[in-house]
């Protein structure tokens, strides 16, 4: 190709470039004039938005809207707004919570909410959003984008709830069911929030200043469902004080202790942790509901006071509700590998074994001590907060390993750690059941022997020696305790 | 560089000229032809290559030939177990693995397949030839004495034979040439070279193999039983009576193929005393190589070290000595690279290949014994049934985050954790031969030369034990009538082991492969194949069935015992030819790809193709 060609040829291109150009600013420039408004500008067009206007710029939020980060606005209507409370108004702080309420970080359109959206909120509250629905309100306009975010149109007011947490801490007066929950504080120490004040040279550990680094906790959000906690929802039941009595009470002679006081607390606690479920039930719909902790929640369905709903869920009051005292109370499996402990050191005489089912054939995992030569040698499991309830005890340990038969005896005894450190425990022997070794080739022995009952005087910690008869061997793939209420 | 091939540099190093001369070369070339052009500047000799008439003066340029073939032989290590396991039905891939390397589990393989390149067999062989020659020459010349000419010409002639039979083994029908060619690629010369079939390569290689003049291993004292760099050269080389037997074993001679076993199996003679004599190659329970527990039920006690896992971690002392017959030591300061490291550890490596599932469900459902009752050391246990799963699996391989590891190859590399002690130091083993291997190959011909009890005996828990009628009684009885197979060689067995008359005769330690490894021996269903009716000893009623019964669980052993070190695919192969059944293939290959979890897709068809007897790879030059 000759120069000359070339030449014409980026003559030609560059004036087809030139002539492009005319039509760029067609290609990029804006098309939809809403995107050229930022939220707090899209709110003030609007002439039905003016009230919840006002309120923004009221509560110092304006600014924020019109920033450069992004936000989904759930704007109420000035009908909406018509009979709101002068007192939120009035006080700036709770209107900036209220206006906060129906403002995200993010954008969040319809589309994005098919499945039910759990949004948070500037005020750090969540709300609900699906479809169409954002909480109770209906979005009457939706999707409206704008330069910094979305605006959705609705038809009510989302009022600032209070948490299930705070509700409880707000009816102590009112509800004993509360004030018991509420009293259930405890001050744990989290030494990445205490301040250090040195190094300690004798111990290389660091020295907090007094009084820092404790965080109050309770026992309830902490073991039960955290109903402190926004981002989930709960279902909460309330028993009035007189059917709580009741029910409480009921629990206590499984709750047995020395102190009477200690029985009440515990009864109690025993029937409070069955009465919060997370997910939102309503009131018809919670019969047969299990807690946790397995047991079914049966109230009075005719007894019911009141439904409240709450930032974080809901709670149902009833005069009456009834957890089965028997469904309070599960079995416990111990596995005969994982022991506590042993009498002594007979290491060299423990096989952690893993077997074979012949009758299924499939593996399993006991523990085999043979050769110790102690006399009534066992190995303890220890079990801690067992109810003074009656257990039924199933064992299953096969002998497959010698000709000579043997027995060993599962002994049960309540244990009360040391008072006081260096001191020794206290125990009572609660019963000593004689499980028959069977031998691999009887019928059944690889099936578990009901081997008799025990029932622990008071609440608390329990040890199962599992004994040798004289030095003879000791064998056990489980042990199950059933409650017999 | 490896430590066999640093030899022959060495003796090519001699002739190195100086390095400033090559620097300055390109300046006096120019500067010559510029000024004169003179032709013989270029007539110098080759300066860092040996020219042919400087090799082959004397022995020592026989050792080098000889430490240059295996040398040569160690880069085909990655090749032979890949070929040898993942086409059989123990390793599998794992989702890190090339196309080829599926090509290879899924028995899919295409021309282009590098693994299945036969040319770098072939270029080994062809060395070999060369060498071979080269020997007889040297000989003639006596440039070389006539036994120092039997070692070498018979340990690489047994190379190549070995070389012959893998190729053959996978490719089916090959060339076989043995005189030494200028050109590899010459052998595509159909006319010249005539492909012949593994069953007419194997009557060569038995016809080649009966020819050569020694079957001994290099005696002591000779300068090829040596140490190089640290590592004695003992274990160097091939066996040359086991690849005899292998060979017999192959063309269907099982008298020929168990005496020639049986010479490696005495090679401390026939008779004799110590502990080399009692322990070396005969399965011994003095062996540092069984399967123990400190406390005979518990898993948890299972000895680690020494016992059947240090088997594959051990240095090469005395022990290493009594069960390993032929491996080579991959060295982090020398080339080649041990191939294994980056072909199976999940740490430090590109884990290419795993476990079959197949082979861990072989492991799982085999049953353990304990040998002593709880809380004895002595009284022999008395039920023996409900033990799982056979503790050789548990050091086979490993589960790193799910990932299931091979790793017989890798204990000299990753520490307990399975992390490498150290990245770089990538020192590890090329495992051929040992006594497990021997035994049951051993094992294998006996039962199909009728000697079912021997077979048994060797495979389960030992001849003491299977020739005995109370096999667990005390030894202060009188033993001498028992303990003993009575048989003609190569099938005479002596194991008496009694106090009074006292007899620790020459197995007494054999302790069978089963019996090492702590699992319980086959149960054979008398009614199913004997005379039931009559006094024993009865007659067998049904031979082809027990023939047939004990070989599948011999070959079941070899998995067992030998998984990924290169055994499986011939093990497969051997049998399903034997018995002209490739249902015996077929299927196993079908159940380890169904089980694999990434190639089930391919289960079917790789099936089909097995069924249809096409077991052999493509031959592209």
């Amino acid at each position: 190709m000759c120069g000359k060609n070339r030449l014409l040829i980026t003559a030609f291109l560059l004036a087809i470039g030139f002539t492009a150009c005319k039509k760029w600013d067609d290609h990029n420039q804006v098309g939809n004039p809403d995107l050229k408004e930022n939220l707090m500008e899209g709110l003030s067009v609007n002439a039905d938005l003016s009230k919840f206007t006002e309120y923004v710029k009221k509560a110092g939020l304006d600014s924020l809207l019109a920033s450069s980060k992004t936000f989904t606005v759930w704007a109420p209507d000035n009908d909406a707004l018509q009979n709101l409370d002068p007192a939120i108004v009035n006080d700036i702080a709770r209107l900036k919570s209220f206006i906060s309420n129906h403002i995200a970080s993010q954008t969040y359109y319809t589309r994005n909410a098919q499945i039910q959206q759990r949004v948070a909120m500037l005020n750090g509250k969540f709300n609900n959003f699906l479809g169409t629905k954002f909480e109770d309100a209906n979005i009457v306009r939706a999707d409206v984008p704008l330069k910094n975010g979305v605006l959705h149109v609705i038809d009510k007011p989302i009022l600032v709830l209070p948490s299930i947490w705070e509700w409880v801490n707000s009816t102590t007066g009112q509800y004993n069911q509360n004030a018991f929950i509420a009293a259930l504080n405890f001050n744990f120490f989290d030494s990445t929030l205490a301040t250090i004040d040195s190094i300690s040279a004798l111990t290389g550990k660091p020295i907090y200043r007094p009084g820092t680094g404790f965080v109050l906790k309770n026992m309830f959000t902490e073991k039960v469902q955290n109903i402190k906690a926004e981002d989930k929802q709960f279902t909460y039941f309330v028993i009035t004080n007189a059917g709580f009595t009741t029910e409480s009470d009921s629990l206590k002679p499984y709750y047995k202790t020395a102190s009477s006081s200690v029985t009440d607390t515990l009864s109690k606690y025993y029937t409070v942790r069955d009465l919060a479920v997370e997910g939102i039930y309503p009131a018809s719909a919670v019969t047969g509901l299990l807690s946790k902790f397995g047991a079914a929640i049966l109230p009075d369905l005719t007894t019911l006071v009141e439904t409240r709903k709450l930032s974080n869920g809901v709670v149902h009051i009833f005069n009456k509700l009834d957890v089965r005292t028997a469904a309070k109370f599960n079995e416990i499996v111990i596995q005969g590998e994982n022991p506590t402990g042993f009498l002594s050191d007979k290491t060299g005489n423990t096989n952690y074994r893993v077997r074979v089912n012949p009758t299924n054939n499939k593996d399993f995992a006991d523990i085999m001590i043979s050769g110790h030569g102690v006399t009534a040698y066992y190995a303890y499991y220890r079990l801690n907060d067992i109810p003074s309830i009656r257990y039924r005890v199933f064992a299953l340990g096969t002998n497959d390993f010698q000709t000579g038969t043997f027995a060993q005896t599962v002994v049960s005894k309540s244990y009360v750690p040391p008072a006081t450190p260096g001191g020794l425990p206290t125990y009572t022997t609660l019963a000593s059941l004689t499980h028959n070794v069977p031998l691999y080739t009887a019928a059944g022995a690889y099936n578990e022997v009901n081997v008799g009952e025990f029932t622990p005087n008071n609440f608390g910690m329990l040890e199962i020696q599992m004994t040798s008869t004289a030095t003879n061997p000791i064998v056990l793939d489980y042990l199950r305790l059933v409650p017999v209420p | 560089m490896s430590l066999l091939d640093m030899t022959v540099t060495k003796m090519k190093q001699y002739n190195k000229l100086p390095g400033r001369f090559f620097r300055l070369m390109p300046v006096i070339a120019l500067a010559t032809v510029l000024s004169a052009g003179c032709r013989k500047v270029f007539d110098f000799e080759p300066t860092n290559t040996v020219d042919a008439s400087q090799m082959y003066r004397n022995v020592t340029d026989a050792d080098a030939a000889v430490i240059g073939i295996y040398g040569q032989v160690m880069r085909l290590a990655k090749n032979y177990v890949l070929l040898n396991e993942l086409r059989g039905d123990l390793m599998d891939i794992t989702p890190n693995s090339d196309i080829y390397l599926r090509q290879l589990s899924e028995h899919n393989v295409t021309v282009n397949n590098p693994y299945t390149d036969p040319r770098p067999f072939y270029r080994v062989i062809m060395n070999c030839n060369d060498v071979l020659k080269n020997f007889k020459i040297m000989v003639q010349q006596n440039k070389m004495k006539q036994a120092e000419f039997d070692q070498r010409y018979s340990d690489v002639g047994a190379i190549r034979s070995w070389l012959y039979l893998q190729v053959g083994i996978h490719y089916g029908t090959v060339p076989y040439i043995t005189e030494p060619i200028e050109d590899v690629n010459g052998i595509q010369d159909a006319d010249r070279f005539k492909k012949i079939n593994l069953n007419e390569l194997i009557k060569e290689l038995v016809k080649f193999m009966e020819s050569l003049p020694s079957t001994d291993d290099y005696p002591a004292g000779s300068t090829l039983q040596t140490v190089v760099d640290g590592y004695s050269t003992s274990r160097f080389f091939i066996n040359k009576n086991i690849l005899m037997g292998d060979i017999y074993l192959w063309d269907g001679q099982y008298r020929k193929a168990a005496t020639s076993y049986r010479k490696v199996m005495d090679i401390n003679g026939p008779s004799g005393q110590g502990e080399d004599f009692y322990n070396q190659y005969r399965v011994s329970s003095f062996n540092e190589s069984s399967i123990t527990y400190a406390r005979a039920q518990d898993f948890s006690s299972i000895t680690y070290t020494p016992g059947w896992r240090y088997l594959f971690e051990r240095p090469a002392d005395r022990q290493f000595g009594w069960e390993w017959i032929w491996v080579l030591p991959f060295d982090r300061n020398y080339e080649p690279v041990d191939p294994f490291i980056d072909l199976m550890s999940l740490n430090g490596g590109s884990y290419l290949v795993r476990p079959s599932q197949q082979s861990i469900d072989y492991w799982d459902s085999q049953m353990q014994i304990y040998t002593f009752t709880a809380g004895t050391s002595t009284a022999a246990a008395i039920f023996r049934d409900n033990f799982p799963f056979d503790a050789r699996g548990f050091f086979s391989f490993k589960v790193f985050n799910g990932q299931p590891v091979i790793m017989k190859y890798l204990y000299n590399y990753l520490d307990v954790n399975g992390n490498p002690v150290n990245t770089f130091n990538k020192s590890g083993k090329w495992f051929l031969t040992r006594a497990a291997t021997l035994h049951l190959h051993y094992a294998e011909a006996a039962n199909r030369d009728n000697q079912y009890k021997v077979a048994y005996a060797i495979a389960n828990r030992g001849i003491k034990e299977t020739f005995d009628t109370l096999p667990a009684a005390a030894r202060t009885r009188d033993v001498t009538k028992w303990q003993q197979t009575f048989l003609d060689p190569p099938y005479d067995f002596d194991a008496r082991e009694g106090d009074g008359p006292a007899y620790r005769n020459t197995w007494y330690r054999n302790q069978g492969i089963r019996g090492r490894a702590s699992v319980k021996p086959w149960v054979i269903d008398s009614s199913k194949y004997f005379n039931m009716t009559v006094a024993a000893p009865r007659p067998v009623t049904d031979a082809e069935g027990l023939r047939r019964f004990l070989e599948d669980n011999i070959i079941l052993e070899d998995a067992l015992e030998l998984a990924y070190e290169g055994d499986r695919w011939p093990d497969l192969l051997r049998v399903a030819l034997r018995r002209n059944d490739p249902s015996f293939i077929a299927n196993k290959i079908y159940d380890k790809l169904i089980k694999s979890g990434i190639s089930a897709g391919a289960a079917g068809q790789a099936r089909a193709k097995l069924l249809a007897g096409n077991y052999f790879l493509p031959f592209k030059w």
